[in-house]
């Protein structure tokens, strides 16, 4: 057999590899080939002294398909899931909640309302400061004109009632700042509370859908 | 020989031919056959493997009129080489360690 005609019947055993890989391979082969003819022999020895096609085809086949299973290996060897590893577990877990139900229910409950309790008393404590802010500022005002009426009068007065406005103006200032970053607060806490919650009825959700998934 | 581990044997001599000089295949062979024989079939897997995990990288030269394909080692190629020998420097002592058994 001839170069050409051995080439061509290589080609036809490697169908099976993209067209590059061909090539490639048609390219290994031919350099071979006259490689050997350099070295002193003939097309056809060359040709006879290098392995039949078919014999070249099924060792890249194997070649491909041990590098196939040894994928697999590692992957399976890959630990597997914890649901996986122990399904038990998880029919103890459930049946403890079932049984565990008049007891996590009402704490349940108990630590929400606490939760939402404390959350709303600190709400009461800027709508408080929200009146303080009020009082001082109405306070302030009647200070202010109180002061103004009482200087023909008494000097002494009017300077108390100036006095007066001062304090009002702090205290008002005071609990400006602290309604501000009081509200900044409670909102950003309130959303981080909501997010959380939001967050674990969700993983709660997929992991009992990917649970339902791995049974079908 | 198990199959796997005569495939890290060979992909060892093949770069171990490479790390004295580049080479090509019918050369790689030819030097090989000082130890063992080797065919293309069974070179041109290891080449292309040793290519992808990036022990060699390849190159063509023009010779008589063609292309030759000349491989070359590379830096994590000699690294294999190193790893290969100390790994050896083990079983050639656990070998010893087994032949004194079988001697007495």
């Amino acid at each position: 057999m001839n170069k050409e005609s051995f080439l061509r019947q290589l080609e036809k055993k490697l169908a099976f590899l993209p067209q590059s890989e061909i090539k490639r391979t048609l390219n290994f082969y031919e350099e071979s080939i006259d490689d050997r003819v350099e070295d002193g022999m003939s097309e056809e020895e060359a040709v006879a002294s290098i392995e039949r096609a078919d014999i070249i085809a099924e060792r890249i086949l194997q070649e491909q398909s041990s590098l196939c299973t040894v994928k697999k290996e590692k992957e399976t060897q890959r630990p597997p899931r914890k649901a996986e590893r122990d399904p038990s577990r998880w029919i103890i877990t459930l049946c403890l909640l079932i049984l565990g139900f008049p007891l996590w229910l009402p704490l349940l409950i108990v630590l929400a309302t606490v939760s939402l309790c404390i959350y709303l008393l600190l709400w009461m404590l800027i709508i408080a400061l929200a009146a303080l802010l009020l009082a001082a500022a109405l306070i302030f005002l009647s200070c202010l004109v109180s002061a103004f009426a009482f200087i023909p009068h008494s000097g002494l007065v009017s300077l108390f009632f100036f006095g007066l406005t001062m304090i009002m103006a702090a205290l008002g200032i005071l609990s400006w700042f602290a309604i501000y970053y009081g509200c900044k607060a409670l909102a950003l806490l309130g959303k981080k509370l909501a997010n959380s919650l939001r967050h674990g009825f969700r993983s709660l959700f997929r992991r009992k859908e990917k649970n339902q998934h791995e049974k079908i | 020989m198990n199959a796997q581990f005569k495939r890290g044997l060979l992909e060892t001599c093949v770069l171990s031919v490479l790390s004295r000089k580049d080479s090509y295949g019918y050369q790689i062979i030819k030097d090989l056959s000082a130890c063992v024989e080797i065919s293309e079939s069974t070179l041109y897997p290891i080449l292309k493997r040793l290519e992808s995990s990036g022990c060699l990288s390849s190159y063509s030269v023009e010779h008589n009129g063609r292309l030759r394909k000349f491989y070359h080692i590379s830096p994590h190629g000699q690294e294999r080489i190193e790893a290969f020998l100390e790994n050896w420097k083990e079983v050639m002592l656990v070998y010893d360690f087994i032949r004194e058994g079988t001697a007495r």
